[in-house]
């Protein structure tokens, strides 16, 4: 593969880049007895032409692999970021194809190889080969394990005509839907069927509701409270595993967006997809990626008997787009109480500033919530608190799930492909037995008449891969005789056990005589 | 001498092997094709009427009717002079049965031995 330009590195490395579509909720296991069922052929013909098939389409897997190896040892000599990223991302891309190859192997429907036997059939009389085929996938169990497939979904909004009529009606300014995206570790029970749905948005500054509506208008789940007032972002979490993000803007002093205390609230609308994927992707890592976590280690508050200062749940929160996320690792968190004034830093644990807040007002009695934006946020409690310079401090652990490249190992990866590859030499030999075999029964079989006979030649990998692609009826196995009656004759000397004794009872009497007279060059026979 | 059933011309027959009674039926056939090959008619015909003398239809009258159809056009060819064509009709059906024999020898030998059961 060519170099990659950094535009396509970005797009090969997005984490929903080569996402497979999910037909069942995140957890839910899909009915065994529809999917392990064993392929069965018909006739000797479909047999052939799926091994055949077969054959080729692994052969295209086992070159798949090999140029993956080569990357993956690539891989362990780069020394630079960006080339670590272009050849994970150039893995990502070689290993969706891979699946996308396995996936396209398919006889009537049917996927070759996702672990069910073949039974191949050899045509009357004869027993049914079986052949095992091995699960190839990349991702799932006993597969390949080159992927993981992690379960998310591609949430997006847009704004389609009807939002922008009904939206058309309110003269709001300085707010808009930036983003929406799937929450991990959200409940899975309520997740969200594929398909569109409608955001209703109420607009009412900091008692905004924001409401997700199915497209007739049933209420699926409504938060209230939603502070859509001021700048800043704000985002808007719900139980069916969806977070909305508000970008908002206050252009004017006198009025924040749209003058609800005068006009009433304003009704906007947008629209939002919602599609269940499968995320790609490679990790070489043996146990599961660690939730996002946030707390602090120990937290003890500022008071008096009349007045307190504390800090409360600590919490991951999405990151600033402007902002650089935090790592996984400890941090000190400080609240110096300036009043209006009053400063919030976090610095990590060599005291390197790593977020802040200048000028924060803690003047009023309350709890607010303090979102850092870099991906940590927490609750601060002020009552009655005047004691000017009092610093509060708690030491903060924070969990971030690192991306999959920062903790791939290319060596451990190269070693997975080597075992891969040889599980598909050993599925093709496999599968070149049985194809030797039927070649060897379809001969036997086609004895007779061999001028015009199905050869090998005829088999060749176009007519055998329209098969296993569900179509193609132009016979190979022709009439093996120029007349139809030969025809008719070997089908049924052929589909049934009492050929024999309908014709094979001459007697040795019999065949003497007749060798005699042949030997007398037929005289006096029919006289 | 009483005159046999077709049953018990059938057991009379069948006493020795069905592997003897098939080599039998084909080296009548490869007498027919050489007296094709030396374009003599009438000993065509006294293998093709063996051949029909000794077809049973009770176990598999389709068949019985094909070969018999097959056995007349063979006929015909050799009386109209056609000897090639009755000769690769004989060679044609004494290849199927040729091809029979040898199949049922192979499908009674398993494609692939089932892996030995663990103790």
């Amino acid at each position: 593969m060519e170099r990659l330009t950094t535009r396509q590195i970005e797009d090969f490395n997005n984490p929903m880049a080569f996402a497979r579509d999910r037909v069942t909720r995140i957890g839910q296991q899909t009915i065994g007895l529809i999917t392990n069922r064993p392929i069965r052929t018909n006739d000797i013909e479909q047999s052939f032409r799926l091994v055949t098939g077969a054959s080729e389409r692994l052969e295209t897997l086992e070159n798949n692999l090999n140029t993956m190896l080569q990357l993956a040892r690539e891989g362990q000599r780069a020394n630079t970021p960006r080339k670590l990223q272009e050849v994970y991302g150039k893995l990502r891309s070689l290993s969706a194809g891979f699946d996308q190859v396995v996936d396209a192997i398919k006889f009537n429907g049917q996927t070759v190889f996702k672990g069910n036997d073949l039974f191949l059939s050899l045509g009357p009389g004869a027993r049914p080969l079986q052949v095992e085929a091995s699960k190839l996938l990349t991702y799932g169990d006993k597969s390949l394990n080159l992927s993981t497939a992690d379960p998310t979904a591609d949430v997006r909004v847009t704004y389609r005509t009807d939002d922008l009529i009904l939206n058309s009606g309110y003269s709001i300014v300085g707010l808009d839907i930036d983003d929406a995206a799937f929450i991990r570790g959200s409940n899975i029970a309520l997740e969200l069927e594929d398909g569109d749905y409608k955001i209703a948005v109420s607009y009412m500054g900091k008692d905004s509701s924001v409401e997700i509506r199915s497209l007739t208008g049933t209420l699926i789940e409504r938060r209230d409270n939603v502070d859509l007032s001021g700048e800043g972002r704000e985002w808007v979490d719900f139980d069916v595993g969806v977070r909305l993000t508000f970008a908002k803007e206050q252009f004017l002093q006198s009025i924040d967006k749209y003058d609800f205390e005068e006009l009433g609230p304003a009704r906007l609308s947008a629209t939002m997809s919602y599609r269940r994927v499968d995320a790609h992707l490679l990790r070489t890592l043996e146990e599961p990626p660690k939730p996002d976590s946030a707390s602090f280690l120990f937290n003890t508050p500022l008071q008096t008997a009349d007045s307190k200062l504390a800090l409360s749940n600590p919490r991951i929160s999405p990151v600033n787009p402007t902002r650089q996320a935090l790592d996984s690792g400890s941090y000190v968190l400080e609240v110096e109480y300036f009043g209006k004034n009053s400063v919030i830093r976090l610095s990590d644990g060599l005291g390197r500033l790593k977020a802040f807040q200048f000028g924060v007002d803690l003047t009023e009695s309350g709890t607010r919530r303090i979102d850092l934006g870099v991906g940590l946020s927490f609750d601060l409690e002020v009552d009655n608190f005047t004691n000017m310079g009092a610093k509060l401090v708690a030491p903060v652990e924070f969990q971030r799930d690192r991306t999959a490249l920062e903790d791939f190992d290319f060596r451990k990866y190269a070693k997975r492909i080597t075992d891969a590859i040889g599980v598909v030499i050993e599925q093709r030999e496999r599968i070149d037995k049985a194809k030797e075999r039927i070649e060897e029964i379809n001969q036997l079989r086609n004895l007779a008449s061999t001028q015009a006979l199905p050869s090998s030649l005829a088999f060749n990998s176009t007519n055998a891969l329209t098969l296993l692609n569900g179509g193609g009826d132009n016979s190979l196995f022709r009439p093996a005789s120029p007349t139809a009656r030969l025809n008719n004759m070997a089908n049924q000397l052929f589909g049934t056990t009492t050929a024999l004794p309908t014709q094979a009872n001459i007697t040795p009497q019999s065949l003497n005589q007749a060798r005699m007279a042949s030997a007398s060059g037929w005289l006096n026979t029919f006289s | 001498m009483s005159r046999q059933t077709p049953a018990q011309r059938y057991l009379a027959t069948a006493q020795d092997t069905p592997e003897a009674a098939a080599r039998r039926l084909l080296e009548v056939y490869r007498l027919a094709i050489q007296a094709a090959i030396d374009h003599k008619p009438e000993g065509i015909r006294y293998c093709l009427e063996l051949l029909r003398s000794n077809l049973r239809p009770d176990p598999n009258p389709e068949l019985a009717l094909s070969l018999l159809a097959l056995y007349q056009d063979c006929e015909s060819a050799a009386l109209a002079g056609d000897f090639a064509n009755a000769a690769e009709i004989l060679e044609s059906i004494r290849g199927y049965w040729l091809a029979r024999m040898r199949l049922d020898q192979v499908i009674t030998e398993p494609a692939f031995q089932p892996p030995p059961e663990s103790t």
